[in-house]
């Protein structure tokens, strides 16, 4: 997650996510408007599963980048430049791990 | 409480070097992929791959009544191998359903060997032991073979570079035993379950290690690669062939996986009858395969839908195929719904995607 304006975030997946995904064949965003925190709003599909995309925080969907539609395994080759989903939340990072944070957690 | 450990290959510390992903596959530590799976999967279409499939069981049938017993457990007609053939053939169980499906290589006179699924090695060893009232003497001899696959157009040439024996004379489905790699005794069979054309090659462990090193040296010219078991899915699947545990299992009868081509009614085999009334009466569904006209991929055990949201069959495999670059897939259907061209839906995520039933191979062969 990216903050990209005062409430605007930029969301997708983490390097540590695609890695264990594997190569990804399709991304697929299944919802639009406001939704609700933990609701499935799209999923990730690898070669032999599929993995759901849950939104973390109650948001509004501002764009879906569509780039990933023609190319989704930009998202192997950089995936925090590929963002998923711009959304706008009234919430505050510190919510959320930084990166920082996220790599000694996961290493 | 019992620990189950994971069997390593001869090949482990290879694939762990070249820095394959490794997995729990059937009991064994196998390399799901190397460098990634599209790009393996077009090393095998386009040039040649090399897969560690030792993990598959071998079991040696020997004796006067070898042939009778496999003629009595397997679906297909043994009396047709002569020696240095191969058969694709299943074992029927006693419910219509597949114990296993597996190769047949005739050695010689009551000389056989079967060459099994690595998931099945146990289940299938004591089918054959309760149905051999033959006095045959079946060994398990998986734990003391290595198995490369070599796959791929360019298969032939690296690997004649190793042996004296003339590969592009071993038809497809044949075998022969003979030096290779320096290497006493090997079993050279021209088989494989990609598409691609290419070799399996047999050979005790200790020369695993020689065998993987004289295989890679000779193909640096071509580019030979490490393949994983994740394109030996997405090849085998494009090919539209059969995977035991996916498409067949013990619920699922031969005809209706479409293996009524190694179901032959000349003979008598392991519940027959039950097979031979089916066939008369037809199959109330079958494995088709399908093509993804939307997005979406659907994954085994999937439901596939008419128009009006009924449940009319269930996916099997599926994967986005590498070489046609759209989700391609099988499972069981309706016969009503099964013709070519027919459009059916599959419920991905709680949506009906659209799909058009296609004839299989979902791609031609590398050599048509």
């Amino acid at each position: 997650m990216r903050k990209i304006g005062l409430y605007d975030f930029c969301i997708g997946i983490t390097d540590f996510a695609q890695k264990e995904i594997g190569e990804i064949d399709l991304v697929e965003f299944n919802a639009e408007g406001k939704i609700k925190e933990a609701v499935s709003w799209g999923a990730v599909y690898g070669i032999n599963k599929t993995f759901p995309l849950i939104s973390p925080c109650e948001c509004e969907i501002i764009a879906v980048n569509t780039i990933l539609n023609k190319k989704p395994s930009h998202i192997n080759t950089d995936p925090y430049s590929y963002w998923f989903l711009s959304i706008s939340a009234d919430i505050s990072k510190g919510e959320f791990l930084n990166y920082e944070e996220y790599i000694e957690l996961t290493q | 409480m019992q620990t189950i450990k994971t069997k390593k290959t001869a090949f482990n510390a290879i694939h762990h070097i070249l820095g394959g992903k490794m997995v729990d596959f059937a009991g064994y530590e196998m390399p799901v992929k190397y460098k990634g799976v599209n790009h393996e999967h077009e090393i095998v279409r386009n040039g040649v791959g090399v897969f560690d499939v030792s993990h598959m069981g071998e079991i040696s049938i020997q004796g006067k009544g070898a042939l009778p017993l496999i003629q009595k457990i397997t679906s297909n007609d043994a009396s047709k191998l002569i020696p240095g053939k191969v058969q694709y053939s299943c074992m029927p169980n006693d419910t219509g359903g597949i114990v296993d499906d597996l190769l047949v290589y005739m050695i010689g006179q009551d000389d056989y060997l079967l060459v099994v699924n690595a998931s099945n090695i146990q289940k299938d060893l004591s089918w054959i032991l309760s149905n051999n009232s033959f006095g045959v003497e079946i060994i398990n001899i998986s734990d003391s073979i290595s198995l490369l696959a070599v796959q791929g157009p360019k298969a032939v040439k690296v690997l004649q570079k190793l042996t004296d024996i003339k590969l592009k004379d071993l038809e497809y489905y044949t075998f022969t035993i003979g030096e290779f790699a320096s290497i006493p005794n090997v079993l050279l069979s021209s088989t494989g379950y990609t598409g691609a054309g290419g070799f399996e090659i047999y050979i005790e462990n200790r020369y695993a290690a020689h065998l993987w090193e004289t295989i890679f040296e000779a193909g640096n010219e071509e580019n030979i690669e490490p393949v994983g078991l994740a394109a030996r899915d997405t090849l085998r699947l494009e090919m539209g062939f059969c995977l035991y545990g996916n498409d067949i299992d013990d619920f699922t009868s031969p005809l209706e996986a479409g293996l009524g081509w190694i179901t032959k009614f000349t003979k008598d085999f392991v519940h027959s009858g039950f097979l031979k009334i089916e066939k008369e009466k037809g199959i109330t569904k079958k494995l088709v395969g399908f093509e993804i006209e939307d997005k979406g991929i659907p994954r085994h055990g999937y439901e596939i839908w008419n128009l009006n949201r009924e449940v009319i069959g269930v996916v099997t495999s599926s994967t986005m195929s590498p070489t046609l670059k759209k989700a391609i897939g099988m499972g069981y259907i309706s016969t009503e719904y099964s013709n070519i061209g027919d459009e059916i839906f599959i419920n991905i995520r709680n949506k009906p995607v659209k799909a058009i039933i296609v004839r299989t191979p979902f791609i031609k062969k590398s050599s048509d």
